[in-house]
């Protein structure tokens, strides 16, 4: 590009940050009712409209908190639903290696508030446009799209955490809020069995997981995941070599 | 269900929390600030790829299949596999989460509605 142009050009912080929100807004409707029922799922499990909206918004992890719901509605041993949160949230290291690169030179009170905020949804948004920004004038502005991006995320998921914890508690056994969790997860799953390791690795995983379904303290889940990871690595070596790598 | 309302465990509620909270923060925080000057092997990056189908998969198929830990693929007894077949066909041609989530809700209410399940 013509570098006097792109100098030029060169936006503020406050113009990325408020792009980012902007880019995000999209995702909101998305992410604001998923927010509510997880307000809702922990305000019932735990029957406290004040440890839901902390979850929520402070924990900031929809899915391990829906399946830590899960856990403690079945009386696990902390460790489980912890071990769970591990295994859950294991993605953000895929997320933080890859942007890693953008932070190299950020101070650590933004990397402290990104890491806080770091969704997939704000990993979704915010990479592309570090990408698209690297090497250009607006590169060191561009974490502040990303925060933008990310609080706009927060916002919406927080709103409707709050709404769902002061509803949550009238919600009737009778409308299997239990399985709200696991059909939210289809999606995801479902687009990472796209292709053919990944499929190998869920359909291992799964098939392991109802037959390990008896073991104590929900230990299935992980061995059944270790399986599936197993599977699909190998798979995808597989293809790599009959596609004539090494 | 309803009328045994269990005790919840405040404490264990609070430390769980926490404990969450930390996991997840040091989750992201920890690789952002330490792949800037690690190289990861090549299989790394492949097995943080297959995380997604591997973990939910095994969270996902336990609940569909199983009723009081026992197998039912029958789906007049086990509705919660007709809700899986609607959820996985939108997922697939939306790749939608809250369409997904509500295709499936749907399709439970629609058949406890009916009378199944």
């Amino acid at each position: 590009m013509n570098q006097t142009l792109s100098t030029a050009l060169v936006k503020t912080p406050r113009q990325q940050f408020i792009a980012g929100m902007r880019a995000q807004i999209p995702n909101t409707s998305g992410i604001m009712p998923f927010g509510m029922i997880a307000g809702a799922f922990t305000a019932t499990v735990l029957q406290s409209q004040l440890l839901a909206v902390l979850y929520t918004s402070g924990v900031f992890a929809g899915r391990a908190q829906m399946v830590a719901m899960q856990l403690v509605l079945d009386k696990s041993p902390i460790f489980v639903p912890l071990a769970a949160c591990v295994v859950i949230n294991l993605r953000h290291l895929m997320y933080g290696a890859a942007l890693s690169e953008y932070f190299r030179h950020v101070p650590l009170r933004w990397k402290i508030l990104s890491a806080f905020l770091m969704t997939d949804l704000s990993y979704i948004v915010g990479y592309p446009h570090f990408r698209k920004e690297a090497g250009t004038p607006n590169a060191a502005t561009s974490l502040w799209f990303f925060i933008g991006a990310s609080i706009m995320n927060w916002g919406a998921w927080s709103t409707g955490g709050v709404i769902g914890a002061l509803i949550g508690a009238q919600i009737p056994p009778s409308w299997s809020l239990d399985l709200v969790p696991t059909f939210s997860f289809i999606a995801a799953l479902v687009n990472g069995m796209r292709d053919k390791a990944g499929f190998a690795a869920g359909a291992a995983a799964g098939i392991c997981a109802v037959i390990l379904a008896g073991l104590p303290w929900s230990m299935g889940l992980f061995i059944s995941a270790i399986i599936g990871l197993v599977v699909g690595l190998f798979i995808e070596q597989k293809a790599q070599s009959a596609r004539g790598g090494n | 269900m309803g009328t045994t309302t269990s005790e919840v465990d405040l404490v264990y509620a609070w430390v769980l929390m926490i404990g969450m909270g930390l996991i997840t923060f040091a989750l992201r925080f920890g690789p952002l600030t330490l792949f800037s000057k690690i190289d990861l092997p090549r299989l790394a990056h492949q097995s943080f790829r297959l995380v997604i189908p591997a973990v939910f998969a095994a969270l996902v198929m336990p609940v569909l299949v199983l009723i009081n830990g026992t197998p039912i693929l029958n789906p007049l007894t086990n509705p919660k596999l007709i809700a899986a077949v609607v959820a996985v066909i939108v997922a697939w041609r939306t790749n939608h989460m809250l369409l997904t989530l509500g295709a499936g809700m749907l399709v439970i209410w629609g058949l406890k509605w009916v009378g199944i399940g």
